[in-house]
């Protein structure tokens, strides 16, 4: 058994949902259809959470919603290591160029068309083996920049993401309501 | 999914076959494959056409799919359905629209929906009476929207144990 620690930022109306009746995957993300974490429960991943947050805000997501001050999850995801397919490594981003090229899509793809290559990939993989991975990690790009002034993007490179393919997984050990 | 994975198996030589055997399929089939994920067991279809009104409905045609975990478990196992709209942004958007309570299979008969879901209420319950799809829902989704079905074991666990979706293809 392994387990990786994840962070996520959304709204007190989201979070009492997600608290309440667990995190459900999105369809689209760049790693495919999952729920996303940062990786990790430090302060970076915090900063990474907040910033996401606050673009979102932004950007009116949470404009339904009842109760809209920022929430951080603290969650750990828990798995076998057969369960888990690091898409970072480079022998896997090796193969994601090729299947780019073979299938004929432009040399800068767009973001559906990386979530679709990713997918397709891990799939193909799923069904060789006769097992679905419950957890991917993929570099995901950062919310824009003023939102997380302080995430050393020219330190570290693009954050680390978790994509949870079965919310099963995933236990919630802390939530943190933060005043901004 | 027929086959268990074996820890022994070595994972790397796995991941080249598959991927070998990915890239070597003529372009536009790797094409479609890519780009409708949807298509590609027409057994799996089946199946979940059986269980949540997949097909042809006028003009329109229902793919559905699903994600199996564990391959001795079929849709019947599960007793609810949870259908959602994803806003296709990622990171943990979804909207649960209803639920879908599955008292007898295959028949869908027990039908818990929350108001304001106009012609997709009437799919639905149009769907559980008569076990047809209604013509309708394809004015709900444009091309590019899904709305994806998560298959529950029972009411009280809220546990995400298979995913399908429906898409207008």
């Amino acid at each position: 058994m392994d387990i990786k620690k994840g962070t996520h930022g959304t709204c007190l109306s989201c979070a009492e949902e997600i608290k309440k009746n667990g995190f459900k995957s999105s369809g689209k993300g760049r790693g495919g259809p999952g729920v996303y974490f940062w990786r990790g429960h430090d302060e970076r991943a915090k900063i990474l959470a907040i910033g996401w947050y606050k673009y979102r805000l932004y950007e009116q997501y949470y404009d339904t919603e009842k109760k809209q001050g920022l929430s951080v999850i603290y969650v750990l995801l828990k798995h076998e290591n057969n369960e888990f397919l690091d898409l970072e490594k480079p022998t896997m981003k090796d193969k994601v160029e090729k299947l780019r090229i073979s299938a004929g899509i432009s040399n800068i793809p767009n973001n559906s068309e990386i979530a679709l290559l990713w997918n397709r990939l891990v799939i193909s993989i799923e069904k060789k083996i006769g097992q679905k991975f419950k957890i991917l990690a993929l570099r995901c790009t950062t919310p824009p920049k003023e939102y997380v002034p302080n995430y050393p993007l020219n330190l570290l490179g693009l954050p680390i993401c978790y994509i949870v393919r079965d919310s099963a997984i995933i236990e919630i050990v802390e939530e943190k309501d933060i005043k901004i | 999914m027929k086959k268990i994975f074996a820890k022994e198996q070595n994972l790397d030589s796995v991941i080249e076959d598959a991927f070998n055997e990915l890239i070597s399929l003529p372009q536009a089939e790797l094409k479609n494959l890519i780009y409708h994920p949807e298509n590609e067991d027409v057994a799996e279809l089946i199946l979940a056409s059986n269980m949540l009104g997949v097909g042809e409905v006028e003009n329109a045609t229902y793919a559905c799919s699903y994600v199996e975990y564990e391959p001795s478990q079929t849709l019947k196992d599960f007793s609810m359905f949870t259908i959602g709209k994803d806003d296709f942004t990622g990171y943990s958007a979804f909207t649960e629209l209803t639920k879908i309570v599955i008292t007898s299979t295959p028949n869908l008969i027990g039908l818990d929906l929350p108001s304001g879901f106009g012609e997709l209420e009437s799919f639905l319950k149009h769907y559980a009476q008569n076990n047809y799809p209604k013509p309708g829902l394809p004015e709900l989704l444009s091309s590019e929207e899904r709305l994806y079905f998560s298959c529950l074991k029972d009411q009280g666990n809220y546990q995400w144990i298979k995913e399908a979706h429906i898409s207008v293809v």
